[in-house]
């Protein structure tokens, strides 16, 4: 019985495609992945691999690399040339109802590729000058190199969809002016990666980052100039800290140790616990970064209010009722050195869709609601999909959550 | 796209800059900026909007060459293109007819005044403007000041020019002579903390406008966080024009300071003086005996 089936939010038929692997058709292992999940270039590289953990095999050690073999697939597919995104429709084919995407993540990426699918005329407006979101301006170049992204967009553009670079939602494109232009639905995939801002003392000091803010930072450099400019602004320096243990808070600190700099990570938790798979977590072990099960009391400043350390204190491994815990110990606080603080904290949507567009409701959480049924927001014909919807989602869910709004939009565009 | 149409030295090391932006330039209101890349793979530069003409289709920028981004655009000539430019991004400044309102910028936010007096004379009020610069040389936009407002003080820390001093002198002085509704304050975290100071002991509102280190100007990082009654608010959304009374200046100045050059011991990559020039190797020299 094949347990990763649930595991995977985008449903791919993974005992499907491994089989056709092992008998060797590549071709027909991309085309089983690519029926439910367009971007297996991304996913096979970034993804959290769901199904990993959900994988049979875990209990009796290691588990399956679903991730890595639906890699070689692309990869293979990359090739050979089959990197296409399959049969869609003619573009001379008339379109009768567009539809207007505003963001180009992997939601936005996702919703745009079955929007298209199912014959309707799509555009993605982004703000930013290049199209990809996050995985443009967030994930480092060592996890997803940015050609990878570009190829995506150019089968997507294949495949009909425009996309509309430099356009602020709100800003120079406003949405009354969408309608206008004759679009049915708008779908809003602004994402949500706006760092929740910390309590802990000492977090105004210089030097103290948050993980977007520092990855975006390095992010929209020229590779070439990657260091120099960091230099200038010394990020990082030659010690970091990173605390928290997030996907993001991986990639921080593994991008640290990259350009140079002696890395902890300080996370409060069992190491199974990280948001990242046990694969990246021994990657980072072997590049040298040191995790330390702690919890962050303080970050400390010297007089000219720059980081000198964080103050952390153990965590204790201590038997609980059915199974071992971790509790806060009465040891000394240790002060860990560090000249550049790096705090992964959680994520939320920023308040400008809130400014804009009033009428829309949030739910408490801080996330955009929308009706269970037919997607849409409280606004008419404005809807909502990936993490604006649901923050800290990873990358597989927000391609899930693009094609579930691909497929109400659709719902929505026959009805009505 | 975003050609350059002309380009003027106004000041030392400042240029204005004209860019062909049609989008930008029919919806731009006083106090909005724009996030510039000059070249592919640059910083990107986050700039006011000092005017802005829909006919034309132009919007006006002034760059002060200060860093290797900022550089980067001022040697772009007439009839280039910068790479890219995003906007009108941020809130516009609070404006309504108030009745008598000083203006007061120190530095480059003699530049990002400008839009704001001709917007509040547009609305009908009383406009007194105040500039302070370092020196004479410096000193920029001072005939456009002097056409937009009903009346202007200038003041040089040098006394190169004009009155010597500080130009929280003259505001001073100005608001012990008139009863003045509002005031607006851009420059220095030094001198609005002390437009704050005044301004909160006769109860006047003020309105400041923060600059701090940006990254893309579009709510994704927080880079560009301030603390404004207790709370982080991002500059590029809900921003850059906050009051000034709510404003935590202690915060501020912190994080203002992230950008100075210290400590360069605490480098993760050494700097080779050979490739990195002489101002480098001055300023690496100047960092070892700061310690």
């Amino acid at each position: 019985m094949a347990t990763c089936l649930p595991g995977c939010p985008l449903g791919i038929d993974i005992p499907g495609f491994i089989r056709l692997l092992r008998e060797g058709d590549t071709a027909l292992a991309l085309e089983r992945i690519k029926k439910e999940n367009p971007f297996p270039a991304i996913c096979g590289r970034i993804c959290p691999a769901p199904c990993e953990d959900a994988c049979v095999f875990k209990a009796d050690g290691e588990p399956i690399s679903i991730r890595e073999l639906e890699r070689f697939a692309s990869d293979f597919g990359q090739k050979q040339k089959l990197n296409g995104l399959g049969p869609l429709s003619s573009r001379d084919q008339v379109r009768s109802k567009k539809v207007a995407i505003i963001g180009s993540g992997p939601a936005g990426m996702s919703a745009a590729y079955y929007l298209a699918k199912m014959n309707l005329s799509v555009t993605i407006f982004e703000a930013a000058h290049q199209p990809g979101g996050l995985l443009r301006y967030a994930v480092p170049e060592f996890r997803l190199p940015q050609r990878i992204i570009d190829e995506q967009f150019t089968q997507l553009r294949s495949a009909g969809v425009e996309i509309q670079t430099d356009a602020v939602f709100g800003r120079t494109l406003m949405i009354d002016e969408i309608f206008m232009r004759g679009f049915s639905a708008i779908l809003l995939a602004t994402g949500a990666s706006l760092p929740v801002f910390s309590e802990l003392p000492g977090s105004g000091l210089s030097g103290v980052y948050y993980d977007m803010e520092f990855l975006n930072r390095l992010q929209t450099l020229n590779k070439e100039d990657v260091t120099a400019p960091a230099r200038r602004q010394r990020l990082p320096s030659a010690k970091t800290v990173v605390v928290g243990g997030g996907s993001t808070a991986f990639d921080a600190a593994r991008l640290s140790v990259r350009l140079g700099s002696e890395v902890h990570v300080v996370f409060e938790g069992f190491e199974e616990q990280a948001g990242v798979n046990a694969e990246i977590l021994k990657e980072s072990k072997d590049e040298g970064i040191e995790l330390h099960s702690m919890r962050a009391l303080e970050i400390l400043g010297d007089d000219n209010g720059f980081v000198r350390g964080v103050k952390c204190r153990k965590m204790d491994i201590v038997e609980g009722k059915d199974a071992l815990k971790l509790e806060l110990s009465s040891e000394e606080p240790v002060v860990i050195d560090a000249r550049t603080v790096i705090i992964a904290s959680s994520h939320r949507p920023n308040d400008f869709l809130r400014q804009y567009l009033p009428q829309l409701k949030w739910d408490e959480d801080g996330s955009l609601w929308a009706d269970a049924q037919t997607g849409m927001t409280s606004m008419d014909r404005v809807f909502g999909c990936g993490n604006v919807m649901t923050p800290g989602g990873s990358v597989v869910s927000a391609i899930a959550g693009g094609k579930a709004a691909a497929q109400k939009i659709n719902q929505f565009l026959g009805r009505s | 796209m975003f050609k350059i149409v002309h380009k003027q030295l106004i000041a030392q090391d400042i240029k204005k800059i004209d860019i062909m932006a049609p989008i930008i330039a029919a919806r731009a209101l006083p106090g909005q900026f724009v996030m510039l890349t000059p070249v592919a793979g640059a910083h990107n530069i986050p700039m006011t909007i000092i005017d802005s003409d829909e006919r034309r289709s132009v919007v006006s920028v002034l760059v002060h060459e200060v860093g290797p981004a900022t550089r980067q655009l001022g040697e772009l000539s007439i009839g280039e293109a910068v790479y890219q430019m995003v906007g009108p991004l941020g809130r516009g400044a609070q404006m309504d007819k108030y009745g008598l309102v000083i203006c007061v910028a120190t530095g480059i936010g003699a530049a990002q005044i400008l839009p704001i007096c001709r917007g509040l004379k547009k609305k009908g009020n009383k406009v007194i403007g105040i500039i302070g610069a370092k020196s004479k040389k410096v000193l920029m936009l001072e005939s456009q000041m002097r056409v937009v407002c009903d009346e202007i003080f200038i003041t040089t820390n040098d006394g190169s020019y004009e009155r010597k001093g500080l130009a929280t002198g003259i505001l001073k002085e100005l608001l012990e002579k008139y009863t003045v509704q509002r005031v607006y304050a851009i420059g220095s975290v030094e001198m609005m903390q002390a437009a704050a100071r005044m301004t909160a002991e006769k109860n006047i509102s003020l309105r400041v406008t923060l600059n701090p280190y940006m990254v893309n100007g579009l709510g994704m990082c927080g880079s560009c966080r301030v603390k404004i009654d207790g709370q982080y608010r991002l500059a590029c959304v809900d921003g850059p024009e906050f009051d000034g009374h709510k404003v935590d200046f202690d915060d501020f100045s912190q994080r203002m300071n992230q950008s100075e050059p210290v400590q360069w011991e605490n480098q993760a990559h050494p700097i080779s003086p050979k490739r990195q020039g002489l101002g480098t190797f001055v300023k690496s020299l100047w960092g070892s005996t700061k310690k």
